[in-house]
């Protein structure tokens, strides 16, 4: 914890640029965060993780000099899309390409206009209030009114070139103006092998009548914390598809409310995990208003003594009427030392509502395999396919296609490898 | 083709085939009738490989044992069977599926694997032979087909990989007339003087359409009666009672 505080201090002392109201807001966040402390086994929504690697690492803050060495790394970016680009957390214009109506600020420019604070839930989750306190990288992108673009957004953030452990604390914030449309790839990628952290806080927010696409793609090598949080006005569209792969550890939360009636969101992710890796989502969709629809469609692939929790929440309160929810979790297991804890929960306070959950958690089906391999597909090859089935009916709902190509081929690469 | 030799077939304790010998010809079609429960579908999984049989006896496909062969290493061989119960297998594509089987084939046989654009050619002269839409190509295998679309996506695979030597496994059960006289075409349409076929069935009409060349009566694991379309006719007025015994 002291190693932390003394980040902030450091932080607080370089940042001279920062205005002062900036420098209390960091530090109100991180008396909350000390307060809450790193989450523990007696914390129920987070029992099933081992939080101490945080404590016991001393991952300090990128900086400038960070810069340097990641300049030589080769940006790939997919086909037929707008880019930004964020080298070591630092936000790269030169490498970025932007069309018209797309408004990026820093987060100073969001601060001055006075709304970082509100827009995020803290709760208690103590990574978002550190995320807060220590935010060193991220911006703010705004589609304007109306705008529907043509081509998605390609964010990627990048971490390359590192010579000892460092950490950032991204914030990156969507702002979809009304009656606008866009797709928004969030990118983490990195060619490490040395630990780092990357703790990140999304935040959108769907103007009326708004549609976004958002697909967040998480190959980290190091330790990744995610909270993203959607807000949805009257008939906006969302949806979310997350895909997990890389990382030793990872923790993300995910949650929507609903600020207007008739809001549409369809969730749905991918993990993919093989040696040691941990992986544990939350997801939180709260019906607050009638009229709203959820469909959460979430899929875990476990191999060797990897592990991974799902815990899904839908709470209807009372005067949620004609809210339709379902929520899926299927878990594939292969191999017998792979764990999966999956926990879905559903809270109904309203009467006239219809509302399904389900879990599954297993290994491939004996039936099916034998199937296969009586067409003359052999063994190993029957297996690929059936693990590859299994994940493509979450990245089926990728609508952009040169995303979903990338995907599959991360999958493919996944399956011959791991 | 396939000669089944005194065979015996456990599952646990409890035995289920007891003693069966069975020859088959190249040309021949052999139809395989019997109550539910007399191991008529145990005798198919057995020839196409499926685990959890304690097999006692011999099957030889073309003088070469089969017992100690994979289920893939059979169909290499050229032994296919039509599932009773064809399986949903949710995500994968029914194209990619039938392309991966053919490849596999041909691979084993040292002809150069087909690409996506040749196979999606050969694979709609075949979908026509069975009457389905092409819009089942697209589908994931069988998920969401009917039980007689099911049943014909079975003839089509058999149609598309042309195996030597066909298990039908009661193919004609649970479909209409119109449905019978389709898959009854895909069969006539597969057969030839090469290859050869095993029909297990309950009913008269398939075989009405297929002319078998024998007829084999299966009770409690054994065949108690062998015969020719006359059989059927026969068991189709009087039931199987009389072969009891």
């Amino acid at each position: 914890m002291q190693h932390y505080r003394s980040e902030l201090e450091s932080l607080q002392a370089n940042g001279s640029a920062e205005p002062k109201e900036l420098s209390a807001l960091r530090s109100k966040a991180f008396s909350r965060f000390t307060e809450l402390g790193f989450p523990t086994k007696k914390w129920e929504d987070w029992q099933f993780t081992d939080f101490t690697p945080f404590d016991k690492s001393h991952f300090r803050m990128t900086s400038a000099e960070d810069m340097q060495p990641a300049l030589d790394h080769t940006i790939e970016v997919l086909d037929d899309c707008y880019s930004i680009i964020i080298l070591n957390g630092h936000f790269q214009s030169d490498l970025s390409n932007l069309p018209k109506g797309v408004r990026i600020l820093t987060l100073l420019d969001v601060f001055m206009k006075n709304d970082l604070s509100e827009l995020v839930h803290t709760g208690g989750n103590p990574f978002v209030a550190l995320n807060t306190s220590l935010m060193n990288s991220g911006l703010a992108v705004e589609i304007t009114e109306g705008l529907e673009l043509d081509k998605p957004i390609h964010y990627q953030f990048i971490t390359t070139g590192l010579l000892d452990q460092v950490m950032n604390h991204p914030r990156l914030i969507i702002k979809m103006g009304q009656n606008s449309s866009a797709h928004f790839i969030e990118h983490y990628k990195s060619d490490q092998n040395i630990l780092y952290w990357n703790n990140c806080v999304t935040v959108a927010e769907l103007n009326e009548n708004s549609s976004l696409e958002h697909y967040r793609i998480q190959e980290d090598n190091g330790y990744h914390i995610d909270n993203i949080q959607y807000s949805l006005k009257r008939d906006a569209r969302l949806n979310s598809v997350v895909f997990n792969s890389g990382t030793p550890l990872y923790r993300g939360d995910i949650h929507i409310q609903y600020h207007g009636e008739n809001g549409n969101v369809n969730l749905s992710g991918l993990s993919l995990l093989n040696d040691k890796q941990h992986m544990d989502t939350h997801v939180i969709v709260d019906h607050e208003l009638p009229h709203c629809n959820s469909n959460q469609f979430f899929k875990y692939i476990l191999n060797d003594k990897a592990s991974g929790v799902f815990n899904g929440r839908v709470i209807v309160r009372e005067d949620s009427q004609k809210t339709d929810s379902n929520q899926t979790n299927k878990n594939l297991l292969l191999s017998d030392k792979a764990t999966m804890n999956s926990n879905p929960q559903l809270e109904i306070y309203a009467d006239d509502v219809r509302c399904t959950h389900g879990s599954t958690t297993g290994q491939l089906s004996d039936e099916v395999l034998y199937y296969l391999r009586s067409r003359g597909i052999n063994n190993s090859m029957a297996q690929k396919l059936m693990v590859a089935g299994f994940a493509k009916e979450v990245l089926a709902n990728v609508s952009h296609e040169e995303t979903a190509d990338y995907l599959n081929g991360q999958l493919k690469d996944w399956l011959q490898n791991g | 083709m396939l000669v089944i030799k005194n065979l015996h077939v456990h599952v646990k304790d409890k035995e289920i085939i007891k003693g069966i010998d069975l020859t088959i010809h190249a040309g021949e079609l052999h139809a395989i009738m019997g109550r539910n429960g007399s191991g008529k579908s145990t005798l198919a999984h057995v020839i196409a490989g499926k685990d959890g049989y304690d097999v006692d006896g011999e099957i030889l496909f073309n003088g070469n044992s089969i017992l100690e062969m994979a289920p893939e290493d059979r169909a290499l061989a050229g032994i296919f069977m039509s599932f009773q119960y064809p399986v949903v297998i949710p995500g994968v594509n029914n194209t990619y599926f039938l392309k991966a089987a053919l490849n596999a084939k041909r691979k084993a046989n040292g002809e150069t694997e087909l690409d996506a654009m040749d196979f999606l050619t050969l694979i709609k002269e075949k979908i026509k032979l069975v009457g389905m839409d092409e819009s089942y190509l697209n589908r994931a295998v069988n998920d969401g087909f009917s039980g007689g679309e099911k049943k014909l996506n079975e003839i089509l695979q058999l149609l598309t990989l042309e195996p030597t030597f066909a298990i039908l496994d009661e193919t004609d059960s649970g479909l209409d007339i119109d449905a019978m006289k389709v898959i009854a075409d895909g069969i006539n349409e597969y057969r030839n003087g090469d290859r050869a076929i095993l029909a297990i069935t309950h009913y008269q009409r398939l075989l009405d359409y297929m002319k078998p060349n024998m007829v084999h009566v299966m009770i409690d694991g054994q065949i108690v009666k062998t015969g020719d379309i006359e059989l059927v006719y026969e068991l189709e007025a009087k039931g199987y009672s009389w072969l009891e015994n």
